[in-house]
C-alpha cells in the first residue's frame, strides 16, 4: 500500500499557486476520494438493489432493476420518524451541553492559573484510558439506583458536565495557542474571565468549536451501546438502535439494512457538508482584516 | 456563528498596577468555577464506576454472583498462566505502532491538501470525512464483503490489475494489515482536527517567510509543523488511547481470528467479561491496560515539553 | 496563608456536598414495581426486523388471549445482547423470559439466576414432550434451565442451475440414500470450474483461477461436528473432562474437509463471521453449487430467485445431522413463574408464531413432526417456503438421524474451550498450513487445563 507522507505535501502551499499545482491537488484529491468512496459506493448501490443482486459476482454496479422500494420498506420496517425524533431529543441537548461545558472547562484548564490545575486535567484525561467494557456495568448500576434507566437522562446529563475529556482536551489545545497578551489586555479593560472566553477566545476558536459540535453530534447520532443499555422501550429507541435491528443472528435483510444506512448517514453528511466551511473560516477572517 | 468579532483590545498597562495577590486568587476561583461542571460530572458518574472496577479486579465476580476477594490472584494468573494475555498484548502493540503513525500521517497530509480556498475542495472535505460517519454495523457488513477473498470487491479490483488473490482478514499474516488499512478510511475526524489547527496559523508568518525567500518545504518544516505541534500532540495522545482500545472492528469482523492473529486486547477483555462472565478477571485485564495507556500517555506528555510550542506561552 | 486555609475549607465543603450527592445516588429510591392484578412480564429477545414483527405479533395475541398476564417484549440487537443482559442481571432487574446464548445461560444458572423448569416439564403430558436434544439439563440432569426457542438441523442446500450446467444429478434428500463422501467429492469436483471452463476432474483445471465452486461450508463448529458424528467420532468424553477431537475419527473428518480446499480445490476457504457470508449469500453470487447450512436458512433461500433444493448431508459411516437450538430461559427473579411458563411455551408454539411456517424455526415438540395435521400446519403453512424434499431433510432428519445433544450445550467452560483451544486450531486447519492431526493435537493440549466436566 502506498503511504502518503507528510513530506509529499511539500510542493503545495496554502495559497493558490498557479494551475500546475491546482491540477496536482485535484488529482491527489480525486485519487484519495476514490479510495475513500469505495465502501460508500458499495453501500449506495446495494441500497437500490434487490436481495438477489447485491452479492452477485463479479460485482455489479448498476442496480437492475433499480429497487426504490427498499427505501419506503426500510422506513416502514422500523418507525423511522419516531426514532429520528428520539435521536434528536437526545442529540440536540447533548451537543449544546458538550460545546458549552467543554469550552468552559477547557478555558479553565488553559487560560486561568490555579493550584492543582494540571493534576485535575490529567485525572480527567485518564478517564479515557479505561475500556468502556469495564465501567459499563458499574455505571449502569449507578443510574439504576437513581431510577433513571429507561430514560434519556444517562445519555444527556453527563454531556452537561464537561461533555467528556476528549472535547476538553481538544479545546484546551486550541485555546493554548492564542496569545496570552490578549487576555491580559482584556482583563485590564475590566473584562471578567467569562467575557474573555466569549469575546476573545471563542471568536478565534470557531474551527475547533465547530469540530467539537460535529463530533459530539456524530457521536450522539451513531451511539449504539449507550441507548441499547439504558433504553428498554422500543418507543424510546434511537436511529442507531433501529439500524441494528436490521441484522439478526441467523437471518438479515441486507438490502433494507443498506437502504436504512443510507437514510441514517445522509443527514450527517449533509450537516457536515454545510458546516465544514466553518472549519476554514480563519482564512476568510484574516483576509477581511487586511 | 459564535457572536461578535474579535474584541478590540487596548494597550496593555503595567502588570504592577493590579494588586497581584487578589488578582491571582480571583483567577484561581474563576478557574475552578469553569472546570466545576466537568469535575462534578467526573465525581458523580465516573469516579464511582472506576473505583468499583478497581475493586472488582481483586475479586472473582461473575456478574451473576457476589464478588469474593481473591487478592492478587487475577494478576498472578494473567502474568504466569495466560498465553493469550501476552498474545493480545503483542497484537495490540503491533497494531498501535503501525496504525497511529500511518493514520496521523495520512490525516495531516489530507488536511494540508484541503486547507485552501479552491473551488471543489468543500466536496472533497466531505468525501474524506464520509467513511467515518457510516455506522459500525452497516460499515462492517460492507467491509466483510469488500474483504471477501473469493467474492469480494477488493480482490475483484486487484484481480483486474493482475494482482494475485489476497486473503485479507482471513489469513494470519494479512489480517492486521487489513484492519490497519481499514482504519485509514476512518481518518476523517483526525483530518478535521488538523484542519482546525491549520486555521490557527497566522497568515503573516507565511508571508514573512515568502519575503525571506522560504521554499515550501522550508515553510512546512519551520512554520507549519512547529505551530501545529499542539494539535499533533492532541491527535497523537488520543489516537494512542483509542488504538490501544480498539474493539468494534475485530469483534464484528474477525472475532480475534484467524488463530488469534487479530486478538486485540479489549476484544480479549470483552470475551472474558461478557462471554465467559469472568468480570473480575476482565477488570484486572482492564487495569493492566490502563496502566500501560497511562504510562505511554505520560511519557508522550512529558516529552511534549520539548517539542510542543504553544502560541499562548507556557501557562 | 489565611486565604489558602479558607480556600481549603471551602474545597472541603464542596467535597462534602458532592459526597452527599453520591450517597443519594447510592441509596436513593429504587425503581417502583408496578402492582396490580395482572402479572407483568418482561421478555427480552433478538432478531432481524422480520423476526421482530413476528414476535411482536405473537406477544400481542398472547396479551389479548390472556387478560391476567401482560407481556412487554424488549427487542435488543444481538451485537450487544450479552452486555444488556449482564447489566440487567447485575442491577437485579433481569427480564422474566429471555433468549440467552448457551455460553451464558449455564454460568447464570450456576449462580442461581435461572428458574428450574424441571417440575413444569414433569407435569406436561407425555405426548407433548420435546425433542430430547432441546432440553438444557443442569445439575447432572436433575434440573432443566431452559429449552430451545426452536430447532434447526444442519443440512445441504444446492443450486439446481449449476447442477444442470455440470450435468450432475441432484443430491438425494432421503438420509438413507445420502451421498457417500467419495461420491460427494466427485460431484463437487464436477461442479467446480475454472475460468477456462474446465472442471476440477480435468487435468487442465487451474486451481488458482476458479470461477465457480462446488461447495461452501461454514467456519462455525456446527459446520463440521455433524460429520464427526457421522464418522462415529466423539467431541468430548461423556463426563466432560476430556476433549476427544484428536481421535482418529475426528481427525479423518477435519482432514477430509481441509482436503476439499487444498487438495480437491472445490471449496473456498471458510470465512469466519456470524453473519457474512452465509450460504444463501454465497449462492446469490451464483458461484457456489452446494452450501452446508442450517435449516433456518430456508427463510432466506425461499426469497432467492435461484432454483434451489435441499439435500441430506454426505455421510462418512452413517447419516447423521445435529440439532442446533438457542436456549430461552425464565429468570429466577420472576414474580410469576406460572404465568412466565405459560408465555414461555406460547412463544415457541408453531400455532402462534409465524416463524415456523416462514422457514426460520422448526418445532420443539415431537408431535409436530409425527402428527400429519400438526406437521402440515407449519411445513405447508405457507406456499413456496419449504420445498417438497423438506419432509425428508427437515422432518425425517430431525426425528431419526439427529446426533445426541452436542457437547457445546453441556460442557462447562465451553466458551473458553472454544475460543482458546478449538477455534484457533480449526483456523489453522482451514489455513492449510497445519495438518488436521497436528492442529487437533494442539487443540486437545490447550483444552486439557480448561476442561471442567459437564453441567
Amino acid at each position: 500500500m502506498k503511504t502518503p507522507t507528510v513530506n509529499a505535501a511539500a510542493p503545495f502551499t496554502r495559497r493558490f499557486a498557479g494551475w500546475p499545482h491546482a491540477v496536482g491537488i485535484y488529482l491527489l484529491c480525486a485519487g484519495g476520494a476514490c479510495f475513500m468512496l469505495l465502501p460508500f459506493a458499495w453501500l449506495a448501490r446495494s441500497s437500490l438493489m434487490g436481495i438477489n443482486q447485491i452479492f452477485r459476482f463479479p460485482p455489479e454496479w448498476i442496480p437492475d432493476p433499480v429497487q426504490w422500494q427498499n427505501f419506503p420498506d426500510a422506513l416502514t420496517t422500523v418507525p423511522f420518524l419516531l426514532y429520528l425524533k428520539n435521536t434528536l431529543f437526545i442529540l440536540l441537548p447533548s451537543v449544546a451541553g458538550t460545546v458549552a461545558t467543554s469550552a468552559l472547562a477547557a478555558f479553565g484548564f488553559s487560560r486561568l492559573r490555579w493550584r492543582g490545575r494540571d493534576l485535575t486535567f490529567n485525572v480527567l484525561l485518564a478517564t479515557l484510558m479505561l475500556p468502556y467494557a469495564i465501567t459499563l456495568i458499574p455505571t449502569f448500576l449507578l443510574w439504576a439506583r437513581l431510577g433513571l434507566t429507561n430514560t434519556a437522562w444517562p445519555l444527556v446529563l453527563p454531556r452537561w458536565f464537561g461533555g467528556g475529556a476528549f472535547y476538553i482536551f481538544l479545546l484546551r489545545q486550541f485555546f493554548r495557542t492564542i496569545p496570552r497578551e490578549q487576555d491580559e489586555a482584556a482583563t485590564l479593560d475590566g473584562a471578567n474571565p467569562l467575557e474573555i472566553l466569549w469575546h476573545v477566545i471563542v471568536p478565534q476558536s470557531k474551527p475547533a468549536l465547530v469540530a467539537v459540535a460535529i463530533f459530539s453530534a456524530l457521536n450522539a447520532w451513531n451511539d449504539f451501546l449507550g441507548p441499547l443499555i439504558y433504553l428498554n422501550d422500543s418507543s424510546k429507541f434511537t436511529l442507531a438502535l433501529g439500524l441494528a435491528e436490521f441484522t439478526g443472528l441467523y437471518s438479515s435483510q441486507w438490502h433494507l439494512l443498506m437502504a436504512a444506512t443510507i437514510l441514517v448517514v445522509l443527514p450527517v453528511v449533509a450537516l457536515f457538508f454545510m458546516t465544514q466551511r466553518y472549519l476554514i473560516q480563519g482564512l476568510t477572517l484574516t483576509g477581511k482584516q487586511r | 456563528m459564535f457572536g461578535e468579532q474579535v474584541m478590540r483590545v487596548s494597550q496593555p498597562a503595567t502588570a504592577a498596577s493590579i494588586p497581584r495577590n487578589r488578582h491571582r486568587r480571583r483567577e484561581a476561583w474563576w478557574g475552578m468555577a469553569c472546570v466545576a461542571p466537568a469535575v462534578i460530572g467526573f465525581l458523580l458518574w465516573q469516579l464511582g464506576p472506576i473505583a468499583g472496577s478497581l475493586f472488582l479486579a481483586f475479586t472473582d465476580w461473575s456478574i451473576a454472583g457476589t464478588p469474593h476477594w481473591v487478592g492478587l490472584q487475577n494478576f498472578h494468573r494473567m502474568f504466569t498462566a495466560d498465553d493469550l494475555f501476552y498474545k493480545s498484548l503483542s497484537v495490540t502493540g503491533i497494531y498501535t505502532l503501525a496504525s497511529v503513525p500511518l493514520s496521523m500521517g495520512a490525516a495531516f497530509f489530507l488536511a494540508l491538501l484541503l486547507n485552501r480556498k479552491m473551488p471543489g475542495l468543500t466536496l472533497f472535505r466531505t468525501i474524506f470525512f464520509l467513511p467515518s460517519v457510516i455506522p459500525v454495523i452497516a460499515g462492517s457488513v460492507v467491509w466483510l464483503w469488500l474483504f471477501n477473498p473469493d467474492f469480494g470487491l477488493l480482490n475483484a479490483l486487484l484481480g483486474s490489475l493482475g494482482v494475485p488473490k489476497l486473503q485479507w482478514i482471513y489469513d494470519e499474516s494479512t489480517v492486521l494489515p487489513s484492519l490497519i488499512l481499514m482504519n485509514l478510511w476512518g481518518i476523517g475526524p483526525m483530518m478535521v482536527i488538523f484542519l482546525a489547527g491549520l486555521q490557527g496559523i497566522p497568515r503573516e508568518l507565511y508571508e514573512a517567510a515568502a519575503i525571506d525567500g522560504g521554499r515550501t518545504i522550508h515553510k512546512l518544516w519551520h512554520i507549519t509543523i512547529p505551530l501545529m505541534t499542539p494539535t499533533i500532540l492532541f491527535n497523537l495522545i488520543l489516537s494512542i488511547i483509542d488504538t490501544l482500545q480498539v474493539f468494534t472492528q475485530p469483534y464484528v469482523m474477525t472475532q480475534g481470528g484467524p488463530n488469534n492473529a487479530s486478538l486485540l486486547y479489549v476484544l480479549y477483555l470483552y470475551r472474558k467479561a461478557f462471554q465467559e462472565l469472568q468480570m473480575g478477571y476482565a477488570s484486572a485485564l482492564a487495569w493492566v491496560l490502563f496502566v500501560i495507556v497511562a504510562l505511554v500517555s505520560f511519557l508522550v506528555l512529558r516529552s511534549s515539553r520539548r517539542w510542543v510550542h504553544y502560541g499562548g506561552g507556557e501557562v | 496563608m489565611n486565604c489558602r486555609l479558607q480556600q481549603r475549607r471551602r474545597t472541603l465543603l464542596t467535597h462534602l456536598c458532592l459526597l452527599a450527592c453520591l450517597g443519594f445516588c447510592a441509596f436513593g429510591p429504587g425503581r417502583l414495581q408496578a402492582a396490580g392484578d395482572t402479572a407483568e412480564l418482561r421478555f427480552t429477545y433478538w432478531g432481524s426486523p422480520f423476526e421482530k414483527q413476528a414476535i411482536e405479533k405473537a406477544v400481542a395475541s398472547f396479551n389479548a388471549s390472556h387478560p391476567s398476564i401482560h407481556v412487554t417484549g424488549q427487542h435488543t440487537a444481538y451485537a450487544a445482547y450479552a452486555e444488556k443482559i449482564a447489566a440487567l442481571v447485575a442491577a437485579g432487574s433481569p427480564p422474566d423470559v429471555a433468549y440467552l446464548d448457551y455460553a451464558q445461560a449455564f454460568p447464570y444458572a450456576a449462580n442461581g439466576k435461572i428458574f428450574d423448569l424441571a417440575s413444569f416439564y414433569a407435569r406436561q403430558p407425555p405426548d407433548e414432550s420435546l425433542l430430547e436434544s432441546t432440553y438444557y439439563r443442569f445439575d447432572g440432569g436433575k434440573k432443566v434451565i431452559g429449552t430451545g426457542l426452536a430447532t434447526g438441523v444442519v443440512l445441504m442446500y444446492y443450486n439446481k442451475d449449476l447442477f444442470d450446467r455440470a450435468g450432475v444429478a441432484y443430491p438425494p434428500a432421503a438420509a438413507d440414500q445420502a451421498w457417500t463422501w467419495d461420491k460427494f467429492v466427485d460431484a463437487a469436483k464436477k461442479l467446480t470450474r475454472d475460468r477456462n471452463g474446465n472442471n476440477a476432474t480435468n487435468s487442465k483445471f487451474d486451481p488458482d483461477k476458479v470461477d465457480s465452486y462446488g461447495l461452501s461450508f461454514p467456519q462455525s463448529w456446527w459446520g463440521y461436528m455433524s460429520f464427526i458424528y457421522s464418522n462415529d467420532g466423539q467431541i468430548a468424553s461423556e463426563d466432560g473432562t476430556r476433549l476427544l477431537l484428536n481421535q482418529p475419527a475426528d481427525v479423518q473428518v477435519l482432514q477430509a474437509l481441509q482436503d476439499l480446499i487444498y487438495v480437491h480445490h472445490v471449496c473456498p476457504k471458510p470465512t469466519q463471521s456470524q453473519n457474512l457470508p452465509a450460504s444463501d449469500i454465497l449462492m446469490q453470487t451464483g458461484k457456489v453449487a452446494m452450501g452446508i447450512d442450517g435449516m433456518w436458512k430456508v427463510l432466506d433461500y425461499s426469497k432467492l430467485h435461484q432454483r434451489w433444493g435441499m439435500a441430506a448431508l454426505p455421510i462418512f459411516k452413517k447419516p447423521v445431522t445435529i440439532v442446533i437450538s438457542t436456549p430461552k430461559v425464565i429468570f429466577a427473579g420472576t414474580k410469576y413463574p406460572e404465568q412466565a411458563f405459560e408465555f414461555y411455551r406460547y412463544i415457541s408454539d408453531p400455532k402462534q408464531v409465524e416463524l415456523f411456517k416462514e422457514g426460520l424455526w422448526a418445532p420443539l415438540e415431537k408431535r409436530y413432526y409425527t402428527d400429519p395435521a400438526l406437521l402440515a400446519s407449519w411445513l405447508q403453512g405457507k406456499a413456496g417456503v419449504y420445498p417438497a424434499e423438506a419432509r425428508d431433510v427437515v422432518v425425517d432428519y430431525t426425528l431419526n438421524h439427529a446426533a445426541p445433544q452436542p457437547p457445546v450445550y453441556w460442557l462447562k467452560n465451553i466458551q473458553q474451550i472454544m475460543d482458546e483451544a478449538v477455534t484457533p486450531a480449526v483456523d489453522l486447519i482451514w489455513s492449510g498450513k497445519t495438518s488436521a492431526q497436528d492442529a487437533l493435537n494442539q487443540a486437545v493440549r490447550k483444552a486439557t487445563p480448561l476442561m471442567q466436566g459437564r453441567w
